[in-house]
């Protein structure tokens, strides 16, 4: 019974959150929990300009962010973020920041090939990292749609359990 | 290697080639006309010939991380609020460049920071495109480049409150791309050369020349060819 009044009270203060994970922005990334993950992502219809370029790449059309934060352990170079299928064409940009202003970051991983991917460097530890799904700059404007894709993170899944008595 | 911008002043009045190299043979620093050369992780080298009709041109290449640097830079403008800049590039050395693989290759800044930078990428068929990214005017798009060498001209003008470039391009009145900006960032600095690229880049292109030549840049008059 405690566990389950714990539950309710917690629900109720989690209820009122003052902004969603809608990825439409840096401050509402999309956090990506540990462990394999795989999105459809549409920007279309769940997109913004987060970013006018990623660096040198021009990103006129609208972008989705996630994020992640590595653990205190610094993960060695490894695992993959990979275009799965996309009905336009789309990037897969990974940022070690994501500042403020419409000029992006140069990425420190890049991708634009369906079947392709990211292979990730080397990451520092307790660092927050962001993942765009975005157009190519031949795309331009109109490259928006839906892309799936899936990130298998260098860390390893860390188990959590909570229980209040 | 061409360059008329040393001074707004002199590039106002459509004055003054850098013309002596035609004769001596190429310099082996471009400064000056330029204020400087700088190269991190790359390099930027004076070779022979030139592009339409010069003969030396500047040759940028990259060859280390994503902070790599091969440029030439021009400290003459003031505080511009409107600013028009063209040069040749020719980038055929980047053989099948991708989507993903793009390098800075021209930027300007001021007090507020950059406003204009343009750079090159693939368009996944084989071509290449050029990017103009309007830092403080909230624009951005890209136009194809062709094989051998093309002319970039832009026209950024924060008080009349547009951008406009022209590729290839030699009537005024009709520009391959014109927005409305809301910048008003103004010019002091131009960067000309390789800088900033993408780590797809700098995998597929260590070392790759990247040809640039004839720049020039002026207050208002349209540059053309």
């Amino acid at each position: 019974m405690k566990k389950l009044s714990a539950l309710i009270a917690l629900a109720l203060f989690a209820a009122p959150v003052a902004y969603a994970q809608d990825g439409l922005s840096c401050a509402t990334s999309i956090v990506i929990p540990g462990g394999t993950q795989t999105y459809s992502t549409n920007t279309t219809t769940n997109g913004a300009t987060i970013y006018n370029n990623y660096g040198p790449l021009a990103s006129p059309s609208n972008d989705a962010m996630y994020t992640f934060t590595t653990g205190a352990s610094a993960p060695g170079a490894g695992g993959t973020i990979r275009l799965d299928s996309a009905d336009f064409s789309a990037a897969t940009y990974l940022l070690d920041s994501c500042p403020a202003g419409l000029g992006g970051p140069t990425p420190i991983g890049v991708n634009a090939t369906v079947g392709g991917q990211i292979t990730l460097p080397a990451l520092l530890a307790n660092h927050q990292y962001y993942v765009a799904i975005t157009g190519t700059a031949a795309g331009g404007a109109g490259a928006q749609g839906t892309a799936g894709w899936t990130i298998t993170p260098p860390y390893p899944v860390e188990l959590q359990s909570f229980e209040v008595d | 290697m061409n360059t008329k911008m040393k001074v707004l002043a002199l590039a106002l009045l459509g004055l003054a080639g850098y013309a002596g190299s035609a004769v001596a043979g190429c310099p082996s620093s471009p400064v000056p006309p330029w204020t400087s050369v700088g190269a991190l992780g790359g390099t930027a080298t004076i070779v022979a010939p030139g592009y339409a009709g010069t003969a030396c041109h500047l040759d940028s290449a990259l060859t280390g991380d994503a902070s790599s640097f091969a440029t030439v830079e021009d400290d003459t403008p003031t505080a511009e609020v409107r600013y028009r800049a063209q040069f040749i590039i020719n980038a055929d050395n980047l053989a099948n460049q991708g989507l993903v693989d793009a390098a800075y290759i021209f930027s300007s800044s001021g007090a507020a920071g950059p406003s204009v930078q343009l750079s090159v990428v693939g368009d996944g068929a084989g071509g290449r495109l050029v990017s103009f990214i309007v830092l403080n005017g909230a624009a951005v798009n890209s136009l194809p480049l062709a094989a051998g060498e093309n002319r970039v001209e832009f026209d950024y003008n924060t008080t009349g409150g547009t951008f406009s470039a022209w590729v290839n391009n030699n009537v005024e009145a009709s520009p391959n791309w014109s927005t409305p900006i809301t910048g008003t960032a103004t010019v002091d600095t131009a960067f000309l050369g390789l800088a900033g690229a993408t780590p797809s880049y700098l995998t597929s292109f260590a070392g790759t020349t990247v040809g640039f030549d004839q720049f020039d840049s002026r207050r208002s008059t349209f540059i053309g060819f």
